[in-house]
């Protein structure tokens, strides 16, 4: 009797009744096959197995002779002295016998109704020798680190994967792992693996588009008369010459100083400037923006007084 | 991408062709015997897109497409545009997933 928990039911695989009309079971099966086809759950083990389950399912069900064959060895299986119990069809009966006694568990019945061969039951009998497809992953790195290029381990299933990233990766950089894909459930051969690279976020640095950037603050009096200011690089800080006459918001290049490209060399880092306002000032700061704004003759709003709607 | 590139004499009568990026290249008639398919079958995929050749030649890849895309139709009864279509989206749903997993596991900024 502890053989019985290892019958399968396929009428409830498939969601459906014992009665099912072949257009149902077909049906059933393609309804459940869209949610678990392998190809459209690339990895995910679940699936698989469960598509494994409900072609098998339909292998059995949706041929008529299998069908009844099942039909009688579940009937038989689930009572105790199933080895004498009658045929459910009285022509079968006289030549073939029950004859289910012969089979050790369930998994040797369906093998055998099925035509397959015993220990090959596992892998899905149809399909081709074509390879296997590829597996998609995708790891996150530090600034740092895709600038610099890194070693990584990467975990993929139960497999640990050493991966070297070279330098100069960005966001939606791909990798090819040749032959480090998941096997395929259909042939068990390897396909390669994708890697895509992610950037974790970095403090002062960020990308705009294809553009390496940075925000830099700036004095009002830098702005008006221009300045020499340090400004931080991915090698450490440079001084850059600012402009007179600079607005909030224009950015400066930094020709050499930017991202790692994937040819070699650099590309340039951008600084984009923003003016900000000291808030304590001292006597003499005071002093000399109260004279600024007495003596000024530059008027910033001058086009905006005849606005109106 | 559209011609086929070097072509490697090994020692007697077998050729092997690669592309630019040092690839192996394999034949129509290989990718339908490997797919068990047929020559026809092969060139009305190219035909409508669902594969790219390179050249008249075909990467590995696209030999795995077809098996997917035959696995498809037979198995969820759809189209060729369809099958082609709803594999892209799954490749591309398996790529998101894999990035959202790799921001979610990282437990520091």
């Amino acid at each position: 009797m502890n053989t019985a928990t290892d019958f399968k039911d396929y009428y409830s695989v498939l969601g459906v009744s014992k009665t099912a009309t072949p257009e149902e079971i077909k049906r059933a099966y393609r309804k459940i096959a869209r949610k678990h086809h392998p190809d459209l759950n690339p990895g995910d083990e679940e699936a698989e197995a469960k598509f494994k389950d409900l072609n098998e399912a339909n292998e059995v069900l949706s041929d008529p002779e299998k069908r009844e064959k099942y039909d009688r060895f579940g009937q038989h299986w689930n009572q105790p002295n199933y080895t004498q119990a009658p045929s459910p069809r009285e022509t079968n009966a006289g030549n073939t016998g029950n004859g289910f006694d012969q089979y050790g568990d369930f998994d040797s019945f369906i093998n055998d109704l099925l035509g397959r061969s015993q220990r090959r039951a596992s892998s899905d009998g149809f399909r081709s020798q074509a390879p296997a497809p590829d597996t998609e992953a995708a790891i996150a790195l530090t600034f740092s680190e895709a600038f610099h290029g890194v070693q990584k381990r990467l975990q993929l299933d139960t497999d640990t994967i050493n991966v070297r990233i070279p330098a100069g990766a960005t966001t939606g950089s791909r990798i090819r792992l040749k032959g480090k894909g998941r096997p395929s459930p259909f042939s068990q051969e390897r396909g390669d693996l994708y890697l895509t690279i992610e950037l974790l976020p970095h403090s002062f640095f960020h990308f705009v588009g294809d553009r390496f950037v940075c925000n830099v603050p700036i004095r009002p009096d830098e702005a008006v008369l221009g300045a020499e200011i340090n400004v931080p690089t991915p090698d450490g800080s440079v001084t850059m010459k600012v402009p007179k006459g600079l607005q909030t918001g224009q950015s400066l290049r930094l020709r050499g100083k930017g991202w790692t490209l994937p040819k070699g060399g650099r590309g340039d880092l951008f600084a984009k400037l923003q003016i900000v306002t000291p808030q304590d000032l001292n006597v003499i700061e005071q002093e000399c923006y109260e004279k600024i704004q007495a003596k000024t003759s530059f008027n910033p709003r001058i086009h905006l007084e005849e606005i109106k709607l | 991408m559209n011609e086929v590139l070097s072509t490697n004499h090994s020692s007697s009568l077998s050729t092997m062709v690669v592309s630019l990026e040092g690839e192996q290249l394999y034949t129509f008639e290989y990718a339908a015997s490997m797919t068990e398919t047929s020559i026809t079958v092969v060139q009305v995929y190219v035909e409508l897109g669902v594969i790219e050749p390179n050249g008249i030649m075909l990467h590995s890849r696209e030999i795995t497409r077809i098996a997917q895309i035959q696995r498809l139709r037979q198995d969820l009864g759809l189209n060729l545009v369809g099958a082609a279509i709803v594999l892209d989206m799954a490749q591309e749903l398996a790529q998101l997933r894999a990035r959202l997993k790799a921001h979610q596991s990282q437990p520091t900024i």
